[in-house]
């Protein structure tokens, strides 16, 4: 019986092999028609006339978590402060779980919303706003990750033992001052590495994006024009007619691989960064 | 010790009364300024650090403390102490407003510091509390190094962090000799006694006037509780000390005054000396020889 | 000096603040920074509110008109007066059941040999197979007491590896999901586009999920329910099975009626593992036709609605998204009635 138990625990580790199986084999498909230097050197990415050069999408993903992060970090910070060290036992109860509900929306929702809500109101703001456009996807990708820091970072303040704010308010600091020079150095590995685990989150994701910066590459770092994501390109690929075996169908194993990568190497650091910097509390 | 009691006065002091009723004795005019009684049942001490008139304290619908009147003596240490749970620990954190950081506390009666009522509402309490220092029962240092520990109350203070300031107040928290060659060594490689030492340097280096410790050496060694208890004797020369301890052999051996408390009131307060050989009160006696507690 | 003294007798000078040399206290002071930092976070924490208002207002603005009992019934058609979400439904229902009957008993188990078996002390164990080793076993049986006692010493590293690879699983974008789907389940396996490959795909994404969830529901009973059965002569197994199993049981279901709303909602994978599907087909709710029913699930029509340029289809698909986002609230609020109704406080 046992061991029946055992090889389900086996099964998560074949999910691992072939994730990474699966990637490496297809993406060395593709590399062997197209050379990696080009891949990863090249600032065209257009399929149809064979340019397979990814920094386009690259830089796509990397901006709009970018601008993602720009939104998320203060606001998520901002809750966590306010949640930890304000906000009265009654109030966070109620707030918190609301906050959930963002962390648990549908990113489709965020996609539809960028683009019937606040890409209009950016328009009102800065006229000639194309309809696909970086900003409006960091936004609403930036609200998605919101709870993650929100939620990471107040766990780490409130288990900043309570002794160490009495010692501070004892001495005549004021709530400011304890939250921002005693609570959040305490607590800064727990806050770094929620940061961190929301870029990776934004990197990853790919219904808001694809709806809201659109399907077009470009390279370029102007948020205001619209540009495709990796995880927007394996959308349009795998909504066309791509047969299996061909360039166009290796290319999405192959940009899926980088985008694992990528990923992975972000929770790592996140994990190091935990580890190596967390504080004791004796 | 430098207060001044009348030998003569003390000797034949009148009975002390108990106070478990509440408030007999709170005449002072309701709004700041000098308490118009000394308070009652207490011998002339001479100056008062606090003077404290029918002070309570309630958690929610709890009564943890009730109806406290006592002076506390300059340049003293003053001691409380009673059972578990007597309210000691929550009527010293009302002398620098502590309480005032706990939801659902509310805390009432008066306490002068001076001429005026800390308690009342247009007091600033951060000032206060940069004026009245607190060390308590676990040794809390930031997680930064000892410097910095020391530095951070200066600068809330507006106190110029200067390596002198620091090096003054590690000397006069008996840890210099100990650290003075790792400044900038994390304040939680030191240990337990050593921690304590450095809480206390803290509270030194704002320059308070007072320094309350709330049983600042129970969860030390013995080793390192004479260290602490020899330092409070030092600093009593220039700081007026209130200490809770729930150890009455410390009490006995570093206070010049005591406060009994039981079951959130003050049962007697008189010279140590006193209090442990002729206590006015039976229950007094009956805690000090171990009947209960 | 005592309440004693005669009546009449005038009370004693007051003590002033002269004599202690007290200076006098500080008034309070509105310190700015303090007022605005407060307002500052406190802001935050509104706008971060306000945008979630927001989101839901806008979408119940565009879609509510277009909710209708013929909208969940009515299949998809290019006409968006007529286009129903009746085939995403189905297709969702179907892919929830897939997705369950997969995930669940694996994830379970997964988590109850990585919580209860894999993490015992194996000294007991180690020091009997090395008596009968010293003992004289021979031949097969000794090959494989040694294979179990080499076993016995890997398996606190590989559990370790496992656990790595379960939380790294779990932060995989779920798009890497649908690449993996569309290789093994129709590249290799030969499964076609269909809510099938779509069901399976889902549960190998929320696998990690559930795993993680049922362990910590497996960790918060405590040991000594478990110690108890053994003491009264039950094998862990026995004891698993009967005593920690069942107490940790609502903790498992609300963790996995977790999973599921995370299923229910992704978008991505089904796009990659299925296509986009165009048709007007309507899926059977039969789980066994599952095979050849093209993909419909609930976050894809709503998708495919979005895609298209014309107005009237956006407000339907911000129908889709009410109903969508309806679902998933009944679900989380099971998920918050089982947990409490039935988490014990120990």
């Amino acid at each position: 019986m046992v061991l029946a138990l055992a090889a389900a625990a086996i099964i998560s580790i074949l999910v691992t092999v072939g994730i990474v199986v699966v990637l490496v084999e297809e993406g060395a498909m593709f590399f062997t028609n197209v050379p990696i230097g080009e891949f990863f050197t090249g600032t065209e990415w257009f399929p149809v006339e064979g340019k397979y050069g990814v920094l386009p999408l690259l830089n796509a993903s990397i901006l709009i978590a970018l601008i993602a992060a720009l939104v998320a970090v203060p606001l998520g910070l901002g809750s966590a402060i306010y949640l930890s060290e304000y906000a009265p036992e009654r109030l966070r109860r109620v707030v918190k779980p609301i906050l959930e509900i963002l962390a648990g929306m549908p990113t489709i929702v965020l996609g539809f919303f960028a683009l019937d809500a606040v890409t209009p109101a950016l328009r009102g703001i800065i006229p000639g706003l194309p309809l696909y456009n970086a900003l409006a996807a960091g936004i609403v990708v930036g609200l998605l990750i919101t709870p993650l820091i929100s939620s990471l970072s107040e766990d780490s303040m409130r288990a900043v033992p309570n002794a160490m704010r009495e010692g501070a308010f004892g001495l005549g600091a004021t709530r400011r001052v304890v939250s921002l020079r005693v609570v959040i150095p305490a607590a800064l590995s727990g806050i770094v590495a929620s940061i961190v685990l929301a870029l990776s989150r934004a990197v990853g994701e790919t219904m808001a994006v694809t709806l809201a910066a659109g399907t077009v590459p470009n390279l370029s770092w102007n948020p205001l024009e619209g540009m495709q994501t990796i995880t927007a390109y394996i959308v349009q690929v795998s909504k066309g007619e791509a047969t299996r075996g061909s360039l166009q169908y290796e290319s999405i194993f192959a940009v899926g691989l980088l985008l694992f990568v990528v990923t992975l190497a972000i929770n790592v650091i996140a994990v190091r960064i935990v580890r190596k910097y967390r504080t004791v509390y004796q | 010790m430098t207060t001044n009691v009348d030998p003569d006065k003390t000797s034949e002091s009148a009975p002390i009364e108990i106070h478990l009723s509440a408030g007999a004795a709170a005449e002072a005019a309701p709004s700041a300024g000098a308490a118009a009684t000394a308070a009652p049942d207490q011998p002339d001490l001479g100056p008062a650090v606090f003077q404290i008139r029918d002070m309570g304290v309630w958690y929610g619908n709890h009564e943890a403390v009730r109806g406290v009147s006592m002076d506390i003596p300059q340049n003293a240490i003053t001691a409380i102490i009673g059972p578990s749970g007597c309210g000691k620990s929550t009527a010293l954190r009302c002398l620098n407003r502590m309480n005032d950081l706990v939801p659902g506390a509310r805390v009432t009666g008066q306490v002068l510091f001076g001429d005026d009522d800390l308690l009342s509402a247009d007091v600033d309490p951060v000032d206060l509390r940069g004026r009245i220092g607190m060390v308590f029962q676990k040794p809390n240092p930031f997680p930064k190094s000892i410097k910095d520990n020391l530095e951070f109350g200066m600068k809330v203070n507006g106190i110029k962090a200067t390596a002198e300031r620091v090096e003054q107040a590690l000397r006069d928290a008996a840890l210099w000799d100990e650290v003075k060659d790792r400044l900038k060594a994390e304040a939680f490689s030191l240990s337990g006694g050593q921690q304590q030492r450095l809480c206390i340097a803290r509270a030194i280096a704002v320059e308070p006037e007072v320094i309350l410790m709330d049983e600042p050496c129970s969860a030390l060694d013995p080793i390192a509780t004479l260290a602490i208890e020899d330092l409070m004797k030092k600093l009593a020369e220039r700081y007026t000390l209130v200490v809770v301890t729930h150890n009455m052999q410390q009490a006995a051996r570093i206070s010049d005054f005591t406060a009994f408390f039981m079951l959130g009131e003050l049962v007697e307060f008189d010279l140590t000396s006193k209090i442990f050989t002729k206590p006015e009160k039976k229950i007094t006696e009956d805690y000090i020889t171990g009947r209960f507690g | 000096m005592s309440t004693l003294d005669a009546p009449g007798t005038p009370p004693p000078p007051p003590r002033s603040a002269a004599a202690s040399g007290v200076r006098p206290l500080a008034r309070k002071r509105s310190r700015p920074s303090e007022q605005l930092f407060k307002w500052l976070v406190m802001g935050l924490t509104a706008i971060t509110l306000a945008m979630l208002v927001w989101l839901i207002t806008s979408v119940l603005v565009r879609g509510a008109g277009s909710l209708s009992w013929a909208f969940l019934t009515d299949k998809p058609s290019s006409n968006p007066a007529r286009a129903g979400f009746n085939s995403a439904l189905r297709g969702s229902v179907v892919l929830m059941i897939i997705t369950l009957t997969f995930a669940w008993p694996i994830g379970v188990a997964a988590a109850l040999y990585l919580e209860k078996f894999a993490t015992q002390s194996a000294a007991g164990a180690e020091r009997k197979l090395r008596e009968r080793l010293d003992g004289g076993a021979r031949g097969v049986r000794r090959a494989w007491m040694r294979g179990r006692l080499w076993w016995l010493r890997v398996r606190p590293g590989v559990v370790h590896m496992v656990d790595v690879n379960i939380s790294n699983l779990a932060a995989v974008p779920s798009i890497i999901y649908g690449l993996l789907g569309l290789a093994i389940f129709v590249g290799i396996l030969g499964i076609s586009k269909s809510l099938l490959a779509g069901g399976l795909t889902l549960a190998v994404l929320i696998l990690p999920i559930i795993i993680i969830a049922a362990r910590e529901a497996l960790r918060a009973v405590p040991v000594s329910i478990e110690q108890g059965a053994m003491a009264l002569g039950a094998t862990r197994w026995q004891a698993v099975r009967s005593q920690v199993f069942p107490a940790a049981l609502p903790g498992i279901l609300t963790g996995t009626i977790l999973a599921m709303s995370r299923a229910i909602g992704e978008t991505a994978p089904l796009i990659v593992v299925g296509g986009i599907v165009f048709g007007t087909a309507v899926p059977s709710l039969n789980p066994l036709d599952a095979g050849n029913e093209a993909l419909f699930a609930m976050p894809l029509q709503i998708y495919f609605w979005t895609d298209q340029p014309q107005e009237a289809f956006q407000a339907i698909a911000a129908a889709g998204i009410i109903v969508l986002l309806a679902t998933l609230l009944v679900m989380n609020l099971v998920a918050i009635i089982l947990r409490n109704r039935y988490s014990k406080r120990w």
